[in-house]
């Protein structure tokens, strides 16, 4: 999978800068993807409860709208290979990624990367005084 | 200068140049400013009442509100309460009664504004000796008058600010002076540097930890991914002011403790 071909597959742009046509790296453990980060469910003690999980779609699921609803995080999946359950409470997660095959987080200004099948907490980052709006 | 000195009836004074205000700690003895228990009659408390009175008979002959004010509260934010602190931080030590020369600029603009805007009429001799401040603030940088010398500072090599003209850096020291003494800010409000630490996230960047004037610190982190023009943006996160590991605070944004987030394996 190259970043060309997320964009294509959504209705998420990138910026032109970033690299189009090498294969976005999949990554099998903790990563970030600007102010969203993937923990390995394994990771944690107690992980958040989830509500009801849904297949995430071919357009994927917007994660994270981002201020002014621009610079969404995107989760993209073939169909049937990703389930997208959030959380009941934002404070401890966004929610929890299973998935059977590789899937992918979009975002216009970070580009794509690579989730190995696995089970994952996203969080989004915090600072003092509330979430970052990234 | 020298009319200053005359005005409190002294010859002028012999000048020492120095690069920065962090220099000016060389030549200059400690001095608490903050109980001023020295003499009344020294050059700098002479030097120091001329310029209250002053602004005390200006202020008495206007009308202090409207436009003027504004100004005046512009130049207060960016100057008094950024740039100031600022290149205070740089000084190792008080040395007592000083002038900032070009940031005194914000009230000297106040009376400047009133007088050439706003019609307001001022004595000839105030006029003369307001003339007097407004030469030393284009032309100088921070000063320190005594008796018989005044040490000058020289103007910052470099000063960097936001769109709004407050202090700020993304990328190093906002305040640079010609010795490499230098101060930190972001958006208006300095910042001293609290701890360093290579970022396990994002090789060959680091995360830097500052405090900020309002009982937290601030995490600086370089973005993983790389802007338009090929650089890395860094950017600011207030984190609770207990943190004393910058990893420990990169790891707390992310609701991780420092051993997990030590096993980031990319970010972007």
């Amino acid at each position: 999978m190259n970043l060309a071909e997320l964009v294509d597959r959504t209705s998420v742009d990138t910026l032109d800068h970033l690299e189009r046509e090498t294969t976005v790296p999949v990554v099998d453990g903790l990563q970030a993807q600007g102010d969203l980060i993937v923990i390995p469910f394994s990771m944690f003690a107690g992980p958040p409860e989830q509500n009801a999980s849904r297949w995430v779609p071919a357009e994927g699921i917007h994660l994270v709208q981002g201020a002014d609803g621009r610079n969404p995080h995107v989760l993209v999946a073939d169909p049937g290979t990703c389930t997208w359950s959030p959380a009941g409470d934002p404070e401890l997660g966004l929610g929890i990624v299973e998935n059977t095959a590789p899937v992918y987080l979009l975002h216009p200004e970070h580009g794509g990367t690579g989730i190995a099948p696995g089970r994952w907490v996203v969080r989004q980052q915090r600072e003092r005084t509330g979430f970052v709006a990234d | 200068m020298a009319l200053l000195y005359a005005a409190t009836g002294r010859p002028p004074p012999r000048f020492v140049w120095v690069r920065s205000p962090g220099e000016a700690a060389k030549v200059l003895p400690p001095k608490e400013i903050t109980r001023f228990t020295g003499d009344w009659q020294s050059a700098e408390a002479q030097i120091a009442a001329l310029a209250s009175d002053l602004r005390f008979r200006l202020r008495q002959s206007s009308e202090w509100k409207g436009q003027a004010h504004q100004v005046a509260e512009f130049l207060r934010l960016r100057i008094r309460e950024g740039l100031v602190p600022a290149v205070k931080s740089t000084m190792p030590v008080s040395l007592g009664l000083s002038w900032s020369g070009q940031h005194d600029a914000d009230w000297q603009a106040e009376l400047d504004v009133h007088h050439r805007v706003l019609g307001a009429r001022f004595s000839r001799h105030d006029l003369a000796l307001l003339d007097v401040w407004e030469t030393l603030t284009r032309s100088t940088g921070w000063w320190w008058p005594r008796e018989d010398v005044c040490v000058m500072a020289e103007r910052p090599v470099a000063v960097h600010v936001d769109a709004d003209s407050l202090l700020h850096n993304d990328n190093g020291p906002a305040v640079t002076f010609a010795d490499g003494s230098c101060a930190y800010a972001w958006h208006g409000s300095p910042l001293t540097l609290a701890a360093t630490a290579p970022d396990p996230a994002n090789p060959g960047f680091e995360l830097k930890l500052y405090d900020l004037p309002e009982r937290a610190r601030l995490l600086t982190v370089v973005n993983g991914s790389v802007e338009r023009d090929g650089t890395r943006r860094r950017y600011g996160l207030r984190v609770p002011r207990w943190f004393r590991d910058p990893i420990a605070a990169a790891a707390w944004t992310y609701g991780l403790g420092p051993d997990h987030y030590a096993q980031l394996l990319r970010r972007t």
